[in-house]
């Protein structure tokens, strides 16, 4: 029994010395730093650590990409439940976070000291409000937004006689029109060479943000998805919606297949609907095209009015299971200055939500220099999140289901899709 | 405790160990979960008794994946069997490069899932796969393989049997090893043609791994997650969405632990099930 005894201790020693192997030895604080898995942000991100690390020997950062899946979400969630959080990721939606949140899994940021006042000595008022949870707490540092625009290319426009410079297309019919001039068989093959755009046909719900969702804050007017713990958009706009989609997929001006290439770099589609994350990648693929930068469209009797759109927000959110907060914090602190945002804004052309953007020098000559980022910045102001709600990916997913049934492959009516998109939605609030 | 016994149990301590802690524990866990609400982060776990039983019961999108998985396997194992028999036969022939042949065959096999997924998604893309592009030389119109209610199973389905053939082209030849040579020769001699070996002798002395090869893709058709989840994301509208990616977006995606270790339970009792019928069904004696 004594030799039992003594497997069993080495056995304990051995969990034991893996188990600890992540705190450290000498003191020193070690954090873990998952930056989105996008190419130039991952640059960024190492960047920026290779300088925190020099300055803080006492704080090593460590860098790993977010683990690449069909959404962020399901990453971080697989990652709470196999207990392999990072400290921190700048990767967070906020229309997802609510679920973490009301789970316990983040750390309330307003609880470290300094903190509240650094964020709003950087970010405007009514976007930090925003950003709080029904709770009054804030779990995620405001970080950046990516308004959702239709970026197009320049040649294609002009060989179909559109004004390249100016195009007349902000409203649906208008759209619609320039759309059928843009889809052509080039080869007289019969098949589309070119389509004028390519709205995703899977039914992914984040998907839905570069599509329906954009179209439908621009309807509204910025009014989002839900009101109160209730589902609210059968309404004529997001039918509008929908028959929009549908009619760029019925007359083929869309292809209805995924492809893994980007097909507005390659010249095979003359618009897409994207953020200006999609400007560095553009500029790397396709660096002899020129593309402009649009609004999304309105409804026709809606022409002239300011356009709100999906804002895509990511913001920063530090885990509860991190045993490092303050230094956690002080890393984000580091992360969000100034020369960074700036850094930011030029490395990933993405917008930090700092308000004195404008204002400072070397920003605006380098928005002097990239017109189409100064497109994105100016809509920046004008744009909405998603709905907070522990719910929100059941509810767009039910949504997306069902615009993928009517507007891609025409099973139902659109007026039929949006009613029993929020009769599904409703159910999913209902339950707990 | 005789000490021959002692020396024993310390010797398949480790497995045991194992066994427990990776197999055992999470089997009971989640059996208890399907009694509870539970969305991974929170330290409570509310007792919900039958609730997530009930709500199975009445959910359609369970039903409607259940059917996409018998689908799938219908299409699957007719397509893996026809082909990993058909192969294992061919390779059992003395021709030239066998062993180069048995190792291509089984590459698929060891290469990851994700990487064939994505491979075979842009190979079927409808719009610009090379699929696409060679039944175009036929006069035969774009097909949306990947992106029609119809077709979205049968590409999946054979997908899965490209990657998997090798396996069981592997269980065949081990099969067609164990078959007495003078069998053959006797059936020569009484003027059998190498049809009327193949459907007398081969077919019949094969059962054995015919049926483990049955069984064993019913499992692994029951298990479907791979390919969809790459390469359909369950859609379009969700035709192609597999009880296994149903139970991942339900606990990973909706956080309702509960209800994805109850459907989890519930699909391990159909495997079972499907095992018990098929054995009793596919086993007669093998006499030698």
């Amino acid at each position: 029994m004594k030799k039992l005894g003594w497997i069993l201790v080495s056995v304990l020693l051995l969990v034991a010395q893996t188990s600890c192997s992540s705190a450290g030895d000498s003191g020193k604080v070690e954090l873990t730093y998952w930056p989105a898995a996008h190419p130039v942000e991952v640059k960024f991100a190492k960047d920026v650590v290779k300088e925190w690390n020099r300055k803080h020997p006492d704080i090593q950062v460590k860098v790993e990409p977010l683990p690449a899946s069909r959404s962020t979400e399901e990453v971080l969630l697989t990652s709470i439940a196999g207990g392999t959080t990072p400290d921190l990721t700048s990767n967070i939606n906020p229309g997802a976070l609510s679920q973490f949140v009301e789970a316990g899994g983040m750390y309330a940021i307003d609880k470290i000291d300094g903190a509240m006042k650094t964020i709003s000595e950087r970010t405007p008022k009514d976007t930090v409000e925003s950003f709080k949870s029904k709770d009054g707490h804030l779990y995620q540092i405001p970080w950046k937004g990516n308004p959702v625009m239709v970026i197009y290319n320049k040649k294609h426009f002009k060989e179909a006689g559109l004004d390249p410079e100016n195009p007349d297309i902000g409203t649906y019919s208008k759209f619609l029109k320039a759309a059928d001039k843009l889809t052509r068989d080039k080869n007289g093959d019969g098949k589309t060479d070119v389509w004028a755009m390519n709205p995703n046909v899977e039914q992914t719900w984040w998907q839905r943000f570069f599509d329906f969702y954009p179209w439908y804050l621009a309807a509204k007017e910025g009014e989002t998805l839900l009101k109160g713990n209730q589902a609210a958009f059968d309404n004529p706009e997001a039918v509008e919606t929908i028959r929009f989609f549908k009619k760029v997929f019925d007359e083929g001006y869309a292809p209805k297949s995924t492809f893994k290439e980007n097909l507005l770099a390659k010249g095979k589609v003359s618009m897409t609907i994207t953020g200006p994350f999609a400007l560095a990648d553009l500029e790397k693929q396709a660096p002899d095209t020129e593309f402009g930068v649009v609004p999304v469209p309105v409804p026709d009797d809606m022409e002239g009015n300011q356009v709100i759109t999906y804002g895509d927000p990511k913001n920063i959110g530090i885990f509860k299971s991190t045993e490092h907060p303050k230094e956690t914090w002080e890393f984000a602190k580091f992360l969000i200055s100034k020369k960074n945002d700036l850094k930011f804004l030029k490395e990933t052309q993405q917008i930090p939500f700092r308000k004195d953007l404008e204002k400072d020098e070397e920003a605006r000559s380098f928005f002097e220099e990239n017109p189409l980022l100064r497109r994105f910045a100016e809509q920046a102001p004008y744009t909405r999140a998603t709905d907070d709600s522990p719910k929100l990916t059941e509810a767009m997913e039910a949504l997306s289901l069902e615009y993928q049934k009517s507007a891609v492959l025409g099973k139902k009516s659109p007026e039929k899709a949006i009613k029993d998109a929020e009769k599904k939605v409703n159910e999913i609030l209902k339950r707990q | 405790m005789k000490r021959s016994h002692k020396s024993a149990y310390l010797l398949i301590l480790p497995y045991l160990l194992f066994l427990s802690v990776f197999m055992l524990y999470p089997v009971l866990f989640s059996v208890w979960l399907t009694f509870h609400d539970w969305n991974i982060i929170s330290p409570d776990i509310p007792f919900v008794g039958l609730e997530n039983y009930q709500r199975l019961i009445g959910d359609e999108l369970f039903f409607k994946s259940l059917w996409n998985t018998l689908r799938f396997i219908l299409v699957n194992i007719p397509i893996q069997i026809t082909l990993a028999l058909l192969l294992a036969v061919a390779l059992n022939q003395p021709i030239k490069g066998r062993g180069f042949f048995r190792g291509a065959y089984f590459l698929p096999v060891v290469t990851s899932g994700v990487v064939i997924s994505f491979l075979w998604a842009w190979m079927l893309s409808t719009d610009d796969g090379i699929i696409n592009e060679l039944l175009g030389f036929f006069g035969i119109a774009p097909v949306p393989w990947l992106t029609s209610e119809t077709w979205a199973i049968p590409s999946l389905a054979w997908v899965a049997a490209w990657k998997n053939l090798g396996y069981y082209v592997v269980i065949f030849l081990a099969g067609l090893q164990g078959i007495p040579k003078n069998l053959y020769e006797a059936a020569r001699i009484d003027g059998a043609g190498s049809l009327q070996q193949f459907f007398r002798i081969t077919l019949p002395m094969l059962n054995p791994a015919m049926l483990l090869v049955v069984i064993l893709s019913t499992i692994n058709g029951f298990q479907l997650f791979t390919e969809p989840f790459i390469m359909t994301g369950g859609g379009p509208a969700n035709s192609s969405l597999s009880v296994v990616m149903y139970i991942y977006k339900n606990a990973f995606q909706n956080l309702d632990m509960g209800y994805a270790a109850t459907i989890g339970l519930v699909l391990a009792f159909m495997i079972l099930a499907a095992s018990l019928i098929q054995k009793k069904f596919l086993e007669r004696d093998t006499y030698y």
